[in-house]
């Protein structure tokens, strides 16, 4: 294979990284065979770490899967930045990698790689491209150390099989058919199977409820006396024509001005016609003669009832107020009995003045008669206050006394009259006073029973005569407003009846509208199946299809690839496998080791035709010489297109000193083509090497160690 | 890419027509893309994307149908 044109380590400076203290540290890594030597903990593996964290940085940490990285302490906690420093060797010259940690309480990683033109960049990918692998792969294939033997012989198929692609170079295959097998076609089928079988059900229930829809609306449209033939465009534009001249009969029968409404051209245009035809129903309805002139004939109807009563109250009226008047004038009327009246107060007046005269009289008979009964107790003769002449009481007195008795009798029969002249006079007061009253309301009545006639009059049609009998007249106009009001209510009726026609024929053409309308809606779903949009869904389906059978088919190839070329690099590299192993381990019964291609790369131990799986009975260097051997064989130089260097970390685990011999020789077999740099702190095994490797070696020793400086780094 | 060249040429040789030929190695493509990215997820990722989008575009032109059929 050779190391030609191959990336290959140059030098790597170290400070502050892990074990490494803050004063910088050389290696120079330029010759074939690198030996660092030192007890535990003197940072030899860091030194290895250093070259890995250049090459990968946190990569190692998070993308490995290797215990020992994760969570590791980059910076040696001493220091305040940790930087590595590798140059690489290429054919065109040197690259320069510098990565550092640094920045206090927010550390942060930088990386600075200059290429051989010196061109500076900080790109990741750069590197990984440059040594033809990721992290994962420079641990498996370029680092040796403890995790790759025990993946390389682990009895866990996944780790084994991760490690051998690593180490073939078919980990990026691996992912790639992995990756597919992992893929659940079937779930994608079902899907596309899924959305199918929705559409379908979809279909089949829309198209079953509009099947449902159309027969109700059949049996409706039956009640309503369709036939099945009507459901057809020219039944649906008969009856829309229909309910149209209809409706404008009506109106022109009613002489309203309606516009006719136009007869749809096909019933998709319904709603429309429906929504025009029961408005022009509603305005005839609210113009309809019949009710216009029943309202009319019951207003005055009712209007003549009113002034007819309001009329006949008051006659009544009128009529009580003469009969009272008849009554009270029996004993008169008012002029004979004013005369009566005055005629008594007269008779009343003289009786008055008569019954002074008298009373006067009386008084002077009275004094006489005092005056002679005086006289007639002095029984003497007395001369007459006027005339002085002697005065005889006896006869005198007697004659007065007489003349005293007829004038009392006369008072008392006059004052008898007076009385009853003074009965009288109240009593045809009285009289008068009620009849003048009777006139008063009389006029009143009068007057109000002319209104009433007035009002009666202004509603009774025509002019009645003045000496017409109203009662006569109106009941025989309220005989004719009731005829009219028949008349009227037939015309309604009439009216009505037209209308309800013309709704019915509209609700037969909405049945008839509906029914196509569904049909035409079923016969859509029906053909679905061959509209664009379906075709697009089919489309889809295919092509998912497709992608479905892409992913098999790609996956079936990577698979045979990836076998085809692991079976041809392990076929390849077998016999170095086996030569590497018989070169390491001295066993009579199995002279050799190979990995199986075909079952999860086991690593069975080979004699003749016999094969056996090694786990099964190797000891622990013995499985530590057969993971070396195939990882020597396949790693590092070895592997095409990887770079011409490994890097061994205290691979004498295990081993005794007859195996550490022979490993020293395999490695200068293995330094023809791989640059080598081994840590490792068995003296044994260094002495060996220093005397079993033939090429330029250099070796560093580490020695005591402590956290500020880190170990003391000496040159052999 | 001497295997991705190997698998093609396997592809070619069971593709049953050049639309399928075409979907496949344009699969490849993506799978590989995917694969050199991140590992076993990228591969499936770019394949799942593909179904995804498959998926999709059927999804929405089963809609599009269901539109059609609900009116």
């Amino acid at each position: 294979m050779g190391m030609a044109g191959r990336i290959m380590l140059r030098s790597v400076k170290v400070s502050g990284f892990r074990g490494f203290g803050k004063t910088e540290v050389p290696f120079d890594l330029s010759s074939p065979v690198v030996l660092i030597a030192g007890n535990n903990r003197s940072g030899k593996s860091s030194t290895l770490n250093a070259v890995e964290w250049a090459l990968y940085g946190s990569a190692v940490a998070s993308g490995t899967g290797i215990e020992e990285r994760t969570g590791w302490l980059v910076r040696n906690l001493e220091c305040d930045t940790a930087w590595v420093e590798l140059v690489l060797q290429t054919e065109r010259g040197e690259i320069v990698v510098r990565r550092e940690l640094a920045g206090g309480r927010s550390m942060k990683t930088t990386l600075r790689i200059t290429d051989e033109a010196g061109v500076v960049s900080s790109d990741e990918a750069f590197l990984q491209t440059l040594l033809g692998m990721d992290a994962k792969g420079f641990m498996s294939s370029v680092y040796l150390h403890q995790e790759v033997i025990r993946d390389i012989l682990t009895t866990r198929p996944a780790n084994r099989k991760a490690a051998l692609d690593r180490l073939l170079g078919v980990d990026e295959l691996r992912a790639l058919f992995e990756g597919l097998k992992g893929i659940k076609s079937k779930e994608y089928e079902s899907k596309a199977d899924a959305a199918f079988a929705r559409l379908e059900d979809l279909k089949m229930v829309r198209a079953e409820a509009e099947q449902r829809e159309i027969d109700a609306a059949k049996q409706k449209g039956g009640e309503l006396g369709l036939e099945n033939g009507a459901y057809t465009e020219a039944g649906f534009r008969r009856l829309c024509a229909e309910a149209s001249d209809r409706l404008r009969e009506l109106a022109e029968r009613a002489g309203i001005d309606e516009a006719a409404v136009a007869t749809p051209g096909d019933s998709r245009r319904f709603s429309d016609f429906n929504r025009q035809i029961n408005a022009s129903a509603e305005r005839l309805r609210s113009r309809n003669p019949g009710a216009v002139s029943r309202d009319e004939l019951v207003r005055r109807r009712d209007a003549l009832l009113r002034a007819k009563a309001e009329h006949a109250s008051k006659l009544r009226r009128r009529g009580e107020l003469l009969n009272l008047r008849r009554e009270l004038e029996q004993k008169g009327d008012l002029d004979a009995l004013r005369a009566q009246l005055k005629g008594l107060q007269q008779q009343e007046s003289d009786i008055k003045l008569e019954l002074n005269n008298l009373d006067a009289r009386t008084g002077v008979v009275r004094e006489a008669v005092d005056f002679l009964e005086r006289l007639e107790e002095k029984e003497a003769p007395a001369p007459c206050p006027v005339c002085e002449q002697e005065i005889r009481p006896g006869e005198l007195l007697g004659r007065l006394r007489s003349t005293q008795r007829e004038m009392e009798s006369s008072t008392a029969e006059l004052s008898g009259k007076l009385k009853e002249l003074a009965d009288a006079v109240r009593r045809t007061t009285g009289e008068i006073m009620a009849l003048e009253n009777n006139a008063r309301e009389l006029e009143d009545a009068e007057e109000a029973l002319r209104k009433a006639e007035a009002a009666v009059r202004e509603l009774l049609a025509g002019e009645p005569a003045p000496d017409a009998d109203l009662e006569v007249i109106m009941k025989r106009e309220l005989e004719e407003i009731e005829k009219d009001l028949e008349a009227a209510g037939r015309i309604l009726e009439e009216y009505s009846r037209g209308i309800s026609e013309v709704l019915e024929k509209t609700e037969r053409a909405a049945v008839v509208a509906e029914v196509l309308a569904r049909e035409a809606r079923k016969s859509e779903i029906d053909a679905i199946g061959s509209t664009p949009e379906w075709r697009r869904v089919e489309e889809a389906r295919d092509a998912l299809m497709g992608e479905i059978e892409a992913v098999s088919l790609v996956k079936d190839a990577a698979m045979e690839v990836l076998k085809e070329v692991s079976r041809d690099r392990l076929a390849a590299a077998g016999g170095r496998i086996a030569e590497y192993y018989r070169e390491l381990v001295e066993r009579d019964d199995f002279d050799a080791i190979a990995v199986d291609p075909d079952s999860e790369y086991d690593v069975c131990a080979v004699s003749g035709g016999r094969k056996v799986k090694a786990l099964t009975f190797f000891n622990q260097g013995d499985m530590n010489c057969a993971a070396m051997s195939i990882f020597l064989a396949l790693g590092g130089g070895a592997r095409d297109g990887g770079p011409a260097f490994v890097m061994i970390d205290d691979p004498s685990q295990s081993l005794d000193s007859g195996q550490k011999g022979r490993l020293a020789r395999l490695l200068d077999r293995v330094s023809a083509d791989s640059q080598i740099v081994l840590a490792t702190m068995d003296e044994e095994l260094l002495s060996l090497l220093r005397s079993s490797m033939t090429r330029n070696k250099k070796v560093y020793r580490l020695g005591p160690w402590n956290p500020q400086t880190g170990p003391t780094v000496s040159e052999e | 890419m001497e295997e991705k060249e190997r698998i093609a040429e396997k592809i070619r040789e069971r593709a049953g027509s050049e639309e399928q030929l075409s979907r496949c190695l344009e699969l490849l493509e993506a799978v590989y893309a995917g694969a050199q990215q991140g590992l076993t997820g990228g591969a499936a990722g770019q394949a799942k994307a593909r179904l995804d989008a498959g998926v999709r575009e059927l999804e929405q032109a089963a809609s599009a149908v269901e539109r059609l059929i609900k009116g």
